[in-house]
């Protein structure tokens, strides 16, 4: 599981990472808020959910509630293990 | 290097934006006074720089009083585009408006869409990952909305009356599309509800001034570099007519082989925009002490 978890943060860093020339991969760890500590916005948000379904062949509908990496970590996480 | 500048638009403002830079840098807080004297309002009063009522004159100061001070230390540009608004910032940058008029050109222009809005209010929605030609194709079909933006490929925004903009979502998603995202906004800017506004802007151009621009600017409406001869025209059709950011990028790459784009003011949609349409183009921002001195470094500048 917990391997689970670090590749798929691996995975966000490298799409967050790769929208702008701005941010390292550093500044986005699991405890960092999508909004004020990257500045990401509700479209951002949306590149990110929508290179991660495509990444992992899940559906994400609503991004709805997902404020953290953390968060959306595990939500990304329970998407694929509800697949199996 | 092949250097561009991006001057950002309307919509990634943050309270208190700028205000490091006007502790720290002479050249900055140099133009935020002069763009004070200009409207004859107290723009280190964070009560008016934070005004939404102010927001378009102060992004326009934000943006050009750093260009001001990247311009002594960076190349100069090979081109320039400014989406909406940051057309003006580009402008200006150019030498094609004076500022001190630019800046009440624009508190003007700001006054016409507000009151174009209260008489048609509007909407806007970002419509993703449909082809922007189908999203053009759909609004054909519908009375009352119209594109607005054609930010990416993956990226159009939609603007209309608040009802068609509602009806047209369904179609938009049958027909592909992953999400509607309504936008903040209450006016719909860059669509024919502007039109009281896109006259008011021709009559009050009028009156201005244009001086030849010292590098091209390429306008969002029509793709070309803005002359002085249709300036008017062109900035007043820009108010109903979509913004072709997209073709705006690729000509830069295309015709003026840029390789690396600087976006000035607030937020980073713009250089997000470029890395999606030209992923191996080098984009820098600059809004904070941090960013400037990020680009500072990393383009090697001589320091003053």
């Amino acid at each position: 599981m917990a391997d689970q978890q670090a590749e798929i943060l691996t995975k966000i860093q490298e799409i967050v990472a790769n929208q702008t020339d701005d941010l390292n991969v550093d500044d986005i760890q699991l405890t960092t808020s999508l909004k004020d500590g990257l500045n990401l916005d509700s479209l951002d948000i949306f590149e990110i959910v929508d290179a991660l379904e495509d990444e992992y062949d899940i559906e994400i509908d609503s991004d709805e509630g997902i404020e953290t990496v953390q968060q959306l970590v595990d939500f990304v996480q329970q998407k694929i293990n509800s697949k199996d | 290097m092949k250097l561009a500048y991006l001057f950002s638009g309307q919509g990634s403002q943050f309270a208190q934006m700028g205000m490091d830079l006007y502790r720290t840098n002479a050249t900055y807080r140099a133009t935020i006074d002069e763009a004070a004297t200009a409207l004859q309002v107290d723009l280190t009063e964070p009560t008016v720089w934070d005004d939404p009522a102010q927001v378009q004159v102060v992004i326009l100061a934000m943006s050009y009083a750093i260009y001001r001070q990247l311009t002594t230390q960076l190349p100069a540009p090979v081109a320039a585009v400014g989406l909406s608004l940051g057309e003006y910032s580009a402008l200006v940058a150019s030498g094609a408006l004076d500022f001190a008029a630019a800046l009440r050109l624009v508190r003007d222009r700001s006054q016409y869409m507000a009151t174009a809005g209260k008489q048609h209010p509007g909407k806007l929605a970002a419509v993703l990952k449909l082809n922007p030609q189908r999203v053009t194709e759909l609004c054909e079909d519908y009375a009352g909305v119209y594109p607005a933006n054609y930010n990416t490929a993956r990226q159009t925004v939609i603007g209309g009356t608040s009802e068609a903009v509602t009806a047209i979502q369904p179609q938009l998603l049958a027909a592909g599309a992953k999400r509607v995202v309504p936008l903040a906004v209450a006016v719909a800017s860059h669509t024919p509800l502007m039109e009281s506004a896109s006259k008011a802007l021709f009559k009050r151009l009028q009156a201005e001034r244009f001086a030849a621009p010292a590098f091209p600017v390429i306008s969002n409406t029509t793709n070309r570099p803005f002359t002085v001869e249709q300036l008017p025209t062109t900035l007043a059709n820009q108010l109903v007519k979509p913004t072709h950011f997209q073709q705006n990028l690729l000509q830069l790459v295309q015709n003026y082989h840029v390789d690396t784009v600087v976006e000035l003011g607030p937020g980073t949609t713009l250089s997000k925009f470029a890395k999606q349409t030209v992923p191996n183009l080098v984009t820098y921002h600059v809004d904070t002490v941090e960013t400037l001195q990020q680009v500072q470094a990393a383009l090697q500048v001589r320091s003053e």
